[in-house]
């Protein structure tokens, strides 16, 4: 997995928007914001560096309101990053789910075990 | 929104960030902050939702420097010591090259004259490196005992360079789990035999070139030859930029071939599950036998493709 786990994830969030269709800077943030706690300075900084990797493109559109928008197109390196990322976190986060739900997904339940252990501890 | 830009600029100029990058991003800010700003935010809050100026210049000042620094240690000979120089006789001139688990770069040199580079913690002077009678030999030490409880951490890097605009009558390159980087040397006869190490060949042209890996990957960019001859089981090969003026043979047990950008006489596959597929791909002729295995070629341009002696058991063929 990705050492700075966070930025990974949004990395992994920022090439699953850009898979789908080009998109500009504000509107990917916002996207992201709307499911995700995650401001500018942590998307803007992933998407140069993507680009200047060459997993996207950029070209210009000009806008009817304000600066003409630069919006970001995944390429067929960036289509195969994504691919092996989107491998490397599917299997990792099956892992994760598999550790947690070994007592189930019943959080009572689990509660209640635990209980009944400290409760057998104290004695 | 004036006062953030301003703090932002100011930010990265302090980091050496440099003048293009810097108009590049206070442009990129200028068109998000004025789209924010139209859509639900006010001035005070620009902050809040592009963060403190300073962290964000921090963090892409980190981001170039740190991508500069990664190209660098690729690239770059700061890190690299000269072992030798060798001046070429007037022989024909070879290179033999036989590793074990450590990473060669191959290019051209700056000079007339072979240099040596290595880096690494490992003792060069148990190292074979011989030039006579026109040979560059360059030996690993024979390892005892397995291979895998062998220190990689031992290991030394080599950055071999071969006389500018030389073109060597014959290259060998040997290794089992190092990388190969071949670029920018012309040879007539060219063969690598890597086992698990990935191999990168860029800007060359051969007479002939001859590849057989086991599970290494293959990228070949820029090549022109005459005859092309590769072998993998289960490594995958990708071509771009490619002239073949005669004959490619490529086998391949579940590894895939990509061709972007080939213009090839005749392409023979033999292949078991691994596919063929072909992006701007123009062979005059294929002859293509697989058990499952699939030929998929996309072309802009249409182009006649001659099929010869094609077989496959479940394997679909596509070409437009």
């Amino acid at each position: 997995m990705n050492p700075q786990f966070k930025r990974g994830i949004i990395e992994l969030c920022v090439l699953s928007l850009l898979v789908e269709k080009d998109s500009y800077g504000y509107d990917i943030i916002s996207q992201l914001s709307e499911h995700i706690d995650v401001s500018e300075n942590t998307i803007y900084p992933i998407l140069r560096r993507l680009t200047s990797d060459d997993y996207f493109k950029t070209y210009l559109v000009e806008s009817n309101e304000g600066a003409p928008r630069k919006y970001y197109q995944m390429t067929e390196k960036g289509f195969i990053y994504y691919l092996s990322l989107r491998e490397e976190w599917d299997a990792f986060i099956g892992g994760v789910y598999h550790i947690i739900n070994q007592g189930g997904k019943k959080n009572d339940d689990i509660f209640r075990r635990f209980k009944e252990r400290i409760k057998e501890e104290k004695r | 929104m004036m006062t953030y830009l301003e703090d932002l600029k100011n930010e990265l100029k302090k980091r050496n960030v440099s003048q293009d990058e810097i108009d590049d991003i206070i442009r990129d800010h200028e068109e998000m902050i004025s789209e924010a700003l139209r859509e639900d935010l006010t001035e005070e809050e620009i902050p809040q939702r592009f963060g403190d100026p300073r962290a964000l210049a921090q963090e892409l000042s980190s981001n170039t420097t740190s991508h500069d620094a990664d190209e660098e240690s690729d690239d770059s000979q700061d890190d690299f010591k000269l072992f030798k120089s060798f001046t070429p006789s007037e022989d024909e001139q070879k290179v033999f090259i036989s590793m074990v688990f450590q990473d060669v770069t191959v290019r051209a040199s700056n000079d007339s004259d072979y240099h040596v580079n290595y880096q690494g913690p490992g003792d060069i002077d148990e190292y074979s490196i011989s030039y006579r009678h026109g040979e560059l030999k360059i030996e690993s030490p024979k390892f005892k005992g397995l291979l895998f409880k062998q220190n990689k951490k031992d290991s030394i890097s080599f950055i071999i360079e071969v006389p500018k605009g030389t073109e060597l009558v014959e290259f060998k390159h040997k290794t089992v789990s190092g990388d190969v980087d071949f670029r920018d040397v012309n040879a007539k006869n060219t063969t690598f035999s890597i086992t698990s190490g990935d191999l990168n060949i860029k800007n060359t042209k051969v007479d002939k070139l001859v590849v057989n890996t086991v599970s290494g990957d293959v990228n070949v960019k820029e090549l022109s030859a005459r005859v092309v001859e590769t072998s993998q089981v289960s490594g995958d090969m990708n071509m771009s930029k490619v002239i073949i003026t005669e004959l490619i043979h490529a086998g391949s047990v579940s590894g895939d071939f990509a061709f972007s950008d080939a213009h090839v006489e005749l392409a023979e596959f033999n292949m078991v599950n691994g596919d063929v597929e072909g992006k701007e791909f123009y062979p005059k002729m294929i002859s293509f036998k697989s058990v499952s295995g699939d030929l998929d070629i996309k072309n802009n341009e249409r182009t006649d493709i001659k099929m010869q002696k094609t077989n496959t058991l479940s394997g679909k063929i596509n070409i437009n």
